[in-house]
């Protein structure tokens, strides 16, 4: 229930929307060699590649979940006739990611780019599930939103291929400022050991 | 790795301030990169800066002093008037590497983003980032100071 999720969230909503597989949280210099891997040695672009590029945690804004946490559910096994109460526990972070756009030509690189900036500027709200380990394993989720810093780069003049096939490459940052740092904790109900004494009658001497 | 702003202030007083405001910011976001920046980590980025095919060197130098080379970077960050009020802080893309025909922006934003082959270490667009989410604060707590609508304790809380 740590920050992978919120990788995880987006790289599912990515391949969602551009249905394609190849989608990965991989820095950039890693993006060719990974798909080389997936494709057989054979790169084909266009490819969308995410780095994460640091979380911070907002310690400027306290959060009510931070220490007791808020009771999420009440689970009752039948089997052992046991209660079972899991709190949920979330820190309130900001989590920063570089997304490239690898294309051969200049054209196709603006439109993907255009496309996705238009997708996530409407639809900026994405869902992440944290699992809390209940008996019927259903996750909790939480919806988180992404927003899209205003510069975009192209850089495709460091690449270091630039002699051996051109392609392009432009670059935005995105960030979340509403993801949170989970952790879920279970405990069985409270219960109160009550030793009632009748005022006249002699203690038990078993207990 | 560039910040657009535009105060939408019509109050002459406050537009008096812009640009010490975005002397201010410059100089911040200057001490902020030079404060937070690995040195060790961009030392394993000179090779690659030495035999890049995109860096046309005048003479190819044996050795860079990435201090000496952040120092430059950081000295080109700029505060730019752009039209309709609007302002930029971004690197000087008209300086130029020494002993080269590049320009440091180039450099700033290879060691930054990385490329294809080096990861990038993102120590501007890391600080860029703050700022920008930050700049209305900023903005506020400086016409707040500067005008003298409130005093220093009331803009700084100690926790």
């Amino acid at each position: 229930m740590s920050v992978y999720k919120y990788d995880e969230a987006i790289v599912r909503d990515l391949r969602h929307i551009l249905q394609d597989n190849r989608i990965h949280i991989v820095p950039p210099e890693n993006v060719f060699r990974l798909l080389a891997r997936i494709d057989k040695d054979t790169i084909e672009l266009p490819a969308v590649s995410i780095s994460r590029r640091g979380w911070s945690l907002s310690g400027s804004r306290p959060h009510t979940m931070k220490f007791d946490g808020t009771l999420l559910v009440h689970v009752k096994d039948d089997d052992t006739n046991t209660d079972k109460y899991v709190n949920l526990q979330a820190i309130p972070m900001s989590i920063m990611y570089q997304m490239d756009v690898w294309t051969k030509t200049r054209e196709e690189n603006d439109n993907i780019m255009r496309e996705l900036i238009f997708y996530y500027s409407t639809h900026p709200t994405l869902n992440v599930e944290i699992p809390y380990g209940s008996k019927d394993n259903v996750p909790y989720h939480h919806k988180f939103n992404i927003f899209f810093m205003e510069d975009i780069e192209d850089n495709s003049d460091i690449v270091n291929h630039m002699n051996r096939g051109e392609y392009f490459r432009q670059t935005i940052s995105f960030y979340t400022d509403d993801a949170y740092l989970w952790k879920s904790t279970s405990r069985g109900p409270t219960v109160i050991d009550v030793d009632v004494l009748v005022k006249g009658e002699p203690r038990d001497e078993n207990n | 790795m560039k910040i657009i702003f535009k105060i939408t202030s019509k109050d002459k007083e406050e537009l008096s301030i812009v640009n010490d405001f975005c002397n201010m910011l410059v100089s911040e976001i200057k001490s902020d990169i030079l404060n937070n920046v690995n040195y060790y980590k961009l030392s394993l980025y000179e090779d690659s800066l030495i035999k890049s095919s995109w860096i046309i060197w005048k003479r190819t130098p044996r050795k860079i002093d990435m201090k000496k080379l952040v120092n430059l970077i950081v000295d080109s960050i700029v505060c730019t008037n752009l039209r309709k009020g609007r302002h930029m802080i971004s690197v000087d893309n008209s300086v130029i590497l020494p002993n080269s025909y590049t320009s440091i922006e180039r450099v700033a934003r290879f060691l930054d983003r990385g490329n294809e082959l080096y990861n990038g270490t993102f120590f501007i667009s890391k600080i860029f980032m703050k700022y920008q989410k930050r700049i209305n604060d900023y903005w506020k707590s400086y016409v707040s100071l500067r005008l003298r609508k409130i005093t220093v304790s009331e803009v700084v809380t100690i926790v």
